[in-house]
């Protein structure tokens, strides 16, 4: 499982970081973009990344497999 | 015994959600998915803002696909009989659970759901689905005007959407200012934008008509007077769906009443927009946002496979909203009331973080400033420990 920010699209809200921890972390400086800490996610992870992907409120993160 | 199955009425993130989270507690039986949308599951706060404004398009408002293992069964419900667990579909099939969750949330209402005060004829619009969006997007590529009867979240965000489309745009109101939810100082903050941006607000007393339109203008009769425009939209809140649940012993009151694991009877839950939430403080009204969804689904997902060993649901309001250039999101309850200060930021700049303290639970603010959940939370209760 891949994960991928569309280009502009994060507003910060953070709920992808509350869902999924592991997977997404958001920088000190609140004016950026989400980080996704791994290029290919770990099976023990996917679960937990497809959650925090989908609680996104604009719907910035795309899975790819 | 038959293996588990587990049904869930309505594919938006409550219902997508709830079924993700129970297979996420272990439950490993069938997953059935009811969706009455014509479109995969979206996002929907997304559709008054970005998508009306052009930024964001139905395939990019979708959610990420649903897991494999959950069968997607289009169909509206039409009929609930918890005697004999099984969900009835507009197709005339009736679908067998042993687990049923109702996530069917709610709809628009219109000029029609007030009698004693409106008739209405086609002439409206609502905004509550996609369809509704692209629909009212596409009409304002070719309208000039547009009357918005109501003056909440959903009717400010089209009207900033609406002026910077260029068209002239008439908010017809109950109240002094828009989104009064927000609370007076917030208020205020966004009624003078939309005012310097061109909006006109027009008080009425509630007494509203909207005609049949003829051609392509569409007229609303108010306390203000008749009014014209290309397009009026309806935007005066939303209620449950819950007309297909009038022969159910299920406790109905303007919502589904469930317990604190969202429990509506035995073997039923339900979350989301549909749901009223019932504490030792009472029953809570609906709390029609999108982290309410999505915690109320992750607890009623748990309580499916742990029953009441599951965590319970705890209100922690959150929402946001964006119209004329501001971006607010809030955590704490609205309307915000308590003294109100600038943690950060100056209010008449329309930027910083501010806070209405009370004794206990305060309500924090940020606008046009980026602060994550887990900060703006953390700012509700931090003056409030020694």
């Amino acid at each position: 499982m891949k994960l991928s920010l569309q280009t502009g699209r994060c507003e910060g809200y953070g709920l992808c970081e509350e869902a999924a921890p592991h997977v997404f972390r958001l920088p000190e400086s609140d004016s950026e973009d989400v980080e996704i800490l791994f290029t290919d996610v770990p099976p023990e992870f996917e679960r937990e990344a497809s959650a925090g992907a989908r609680v996104c409120p604009v719907a910035a993160i795309l899975i790819s497999r | 015994m038959s293996r588990p199955h587990l049904v869930v009425v309505g594919a938006s993130i409550a219902g997508v959600t709830a079924a993700e989270s129970a297979r996420v507690a272990g439950f490993d039986g069938r997953i059935t998915l009811v969706s009455a949308e014509d479109h995969p599951p979206y996002t929907r706060p997304a559709l008054s803002k970005a998508l009306l404004r052009g930024h964001q398009s139905a395939e990019t408002v979708r959610l990420p696909p649903i897991d494999t293992q959950v069968e997607v069964l289009p169909g509206r419900a039409t009929a609930l009989d918890a005697e004999l667990r099984r969900v009835g579909l507009s197709n005339g099939e009736w679908v067998e659970y042993t687990e049923l969750v109702i996530a069917t949330g709610g709809r628009a209402r219109t000029l029609r759901d007030f009698p004693r005060t409106g008739q209405s004829s086609c002439a409206e619009r609502t905004l509550r689905s996609l369809d509704d969006a692209l629909a009212l997007r596409a009409a304002m590529g070719s309208a000039t005007s547009v009357l918005i009867v109501g003056g909440g979240f959903v009717g400010t965000e089209v009207a900033s959407a609406c002026i910077e489309a260029g068209l002239r745009t008439e908010v017809l109101t109950l109240h002094p200012r828009l989104v009064p939810q927000l609370g007076d100082e917030l208020s205020g903050l966004v009624t003078r934008r939309a005012i310097a941006a061109g909006v006109r607000l027009t008080r009425v007393d509630g007494q509203l008509e909207v005609p049949p339109g003829q051609g392509h203008v569409q007229v609303v009769r108010s306390s203000a007077g008749e009014k014209e425009a290309d397009i009026v939209l309806t935007a005066v809140g939303d209620d449950p769906s819950l007309e297909w649940l009038a022969s159910t012993t299920l406790q109905v009151d303007s919502g589904i009443v469930v317990d604190e694991h969202c429990v509506a009877a035995p073997h039923i839950f339900a979350v989301g927009d549909v749901a009223r939430v019932k504490t030792s403080h009472g029953v809570a009204a609906r709390t029609p946002f999108w982290t309410a969804a999505l915690e109320q689904a992750h607890v009623a997902g748990e309580a499916v496979v742990r029953g009441r060993a599951a965590a319970r649901y705890q209100p922690r309001p959150y929402f946001w909203t964006e119209s004329f250039g501001l971006t607010i999101n809030i955590a704490g309850p609205i309307p915000a009331s308590g003294r109100f200060e600038a943690v950060e930021g100056d209010l008449t700049a329309g930027a910083g973080v501010f806070r209405w303290e009370r004794s206990h639970g305060s309500t924090v603010a940020a606008v046009n400033h980026r602060l994550p959940i887990r900060k703006l939370r953390g700012l509700t209760s931090s003056l409030t420990t020694p």
